[in-house]
């Protein structure tokens, strides 16, 4: 995703757009919408790519029912609420006559309305230059299927066409390609009917969400307590990390190859961070059934017999910070990360080397928003873009300050250019800390 | 709106006992549209000022100053020094001002304030000196300059979402 636009959701109240990057790091002040934002964008990713209904309920989010999520102000509260995002693609691999089509952006824009007590889509649009397709359904109206491409519009009458709600709680999710592949086949008159050109442009804009852009994977803001010992269990994920020694411990048994990849991974974030050497499984047991414990050498430690502790006798920096690594880096990793605080618990070091880390995997392919309130996180990010230490380009990175206002919050996109300058910063972004600063300084 | 800092006034900027235009000045960086441009050599001469040196990380952390890239000063400021137009030696301000475009100078180095006058060294939008040579109290003048929307071209203003 490269941009996200919202209206009337939660404390957003006009519509205003935030910049996402491969790393997006997004600050500001408690209670200005950060995690809101990221629930939205989990629920575009989810009705998008992955035609699942939206949950704004879904662990590490609660944003609530439909009347809390969508903008309340002074009691007048909207019937729905907007969301949208572009979605830029690589055009690399293209003949330059089909550069300039191509390369401009998707856009795929949802509205929310009320299904019950929860928010559903009630209308999908895609668009791509001129060529649009939109599917509405409404309680009170039947179903519409239109698309255009700039000068002539078509629309199938609701009454012959065919519905499909294929989730269990009556939200219709039907996927527009395969709309589009009933109305083609349809026998339905339209004057002039789309041509040649119309059918072959509309079908690419239909497919373009089917892309397989794997999952997303939202981190909870505090990670699950460390065990002394764990019974093997199936490492199915959770935003909290509970799974995370289960597929260490499944990984170190099953797969020897993966294991030893993804061990020395960790541990070269470890040492970077300033945390650990090694990390391993040690089995209380021979058989699968039998529980283990994860155990880690402490930074700056030889090897030796008795130089391993467990997970629990260690800091808490490193039992919250160590499913959040293992997730970013397993071999099935998502496509997009929404995490919360990585740096809870952690010494600014570690922050700061949490900033590099993002910076590799982002580099790499992986689209990382990370909610933080470190500024040693950022401001290595922002060294490392100046010093070119990853292959991150400034642009690669956007920074979103959310700033509170009388009625509502506004999103400031601003960036850093290639010399690590934060440029575009209003005047109100880190004022506390420049006040601070200067009361430390004498200069209030 | 960028300015830029000669080393010689910092401690008006960043002192304890600031006059009042030293004042005015630092107020518009901390509370205004104001953004300082650093870089290269006067990058170092400024951080001799402890109150600058406490000051700076957290400034270009919340885009209230630019640090340009040190080498690309020195590159600019020795094309400078070859053309044999400045009178002073602070080739690497005229050098800052030619890269970001800043149009502003706090100075009370003579010399250094006429080469920033100089069109052929600052060329459009001209440069303008903010001193206290003459005047250490914050004149309307000195106000002038600091509303000033033209002094820095090359830096984007702040992002206001639709």
């Amino acid at each position: 995703m490269n941009e996200v636009t919202l209206a009337n959701f939660r404390c957003f109240h006009r519509q205003q757009s935030a910049r996402l990057a491969p790393l997006t790091l997004v600050v500001g002040d408690n209670s200005t919408g950060k995690t809101s934002f990221l629930a939205l964008i989990r629920a575009l990713w989810d009705v998008a790519f992955l035609e699942r209904a939206p949950d704004f309920k879904g662990a590490p989010y609660d944003l609530g029912s439909f009347d809390e999520i969508v903008h309340n102000e002074s009691g007048n509260r909207a019937s729905s609420f907007e969301a949208s995002f572009r979605l830029d693609r690589p055009t690399g691999l293209l003949h330059p006559s089909e550069r300039r089509r191509i390369a401009t952006p998707v856009t795929f824009h949802i509205s929310f309305g009320q299904n019950g007590s929860a928010p559903a889509p009630i209308r999908r649009r895609l668009q791509h230059l001129e060529y649009w397709i939109e599917y509405a359904v409404q309680r009170t109206e039947s179903p519409s299927f239109r698309l255009g491409n700039g000068t002539a519009e078509w629309a199938a009458p609701s009454d012959d066409f065919p519905v499909f709600v294929h989730d269990p709680e009556g939200v219709d999710l039907t996927p527009l390609h395969f709309l589009l592949y009933l109305f083609r086949r349809s026998d339905i008159p339209t004057q002039p009917a789309p041509d040649s050109d119309d059918w072959s442009a509309l079908e690419e804009l239909a497919n373009s969400l089917r892309v397989p852009l794997g999952t997303v994977f939202a981190s909870a803001p505090v990670r699950s307590q460390p065990r002394r010992s764990y019974d093997p269990a199936r490492p199915a994920r959770d935003s909290e990390g509970q799974y995370v020694p289960m597929y260490l411990a499944h990984l170190c048994r099953s797969d020897k190859a993966k294991w030893r990849k993804l061990k020395a991974s960790i541990e070269r974030f470890g040492r970077s961070a300033g945390l650990f050497e090694e990390i391993q499984v040690r089995e209380l047991g021979r058989g699968h059934g039998d529980p283990f414990q994860i155990r880690v050498r402490r930074y700056g430690t030889s090897a030796g017999p008795k130089s391993f502790h467990n997970l629990v006798d260690l800091g808490y920096g490193v039992s919250q910070v160590l499913p959040i690594v293992t997730e970013v880096l397993r071999p099935t990793a998502a496509q997009m990360f929404l995490l919360q605080q990585p740096e809870v618990h952690l010494h600014p070091s570690a922050q700061a080397a949490l900033g590099t880390f993002f910076c590799e995997i982002a580099a790499k392919g992986r689209q990382l928003i990370v909610e933080t309130h470190s500024d040693h996180l950022i401001d290595r990010v922002r060294m490392d873009v100046r010093d070119r230490t990853t292959k991150l380009r400034a642009e690669d990175v956007s920074l979103l300050f959310f700033e509170r206002g009388d009625f509502d919050v506004r999103i400031h996109s601003l960036r850093f250019d290639d010399e690590g300058n934060v440029v575009g910063a209003p005047d109100g972004y880190r004022r506390f800390f420049m006040e601070e600063t200067h009361r430390s300084v004498g200069l209030g | 709106m960028c300015a830029i800092l000669d080393a010689s006034v910092v401690s008006q900027v960043f002192g304890r006992r600031c006059p009042p235009a030293g004042k005015a000045f630092f107020n518009w960086i901390a509370k205004r549209h104001g953004r300082l441009i650093v870089g290269g050599k006067l990058d170092r001469e400024l951080a001799r000022n402890g109150g600058f040196r406490s000051w700076i990380r957290d400034a270009l952390l919340s885009g209230k100053a630019r640090r340009l890239d040190a080498a690309l000063v020195g590159e600019a400021a020795a094309r400078v020094e070859q053309e044999h137009t400045c009178r002073s030696d602070d080739h690497h301000v005229i050098a800052l001002a030619q890269l970001s475009g800043a149009r502003l100078l706090y100075s009370n180095d003579k010399k250094l304030n006429e080469d920033f006058e100089n069109p052929r060294l600052v060329p459009r939008p001209f440069g303008s000196v903010y001193t206290t040579l003459e005047e250490r109290d914050f004149t309307p003048g000195h106000q002038a300059l600091l509303e000033r929307k033209d002094m820095c071209p090359k830096h984007p203003n702040p992002v206001t979402p639709p």
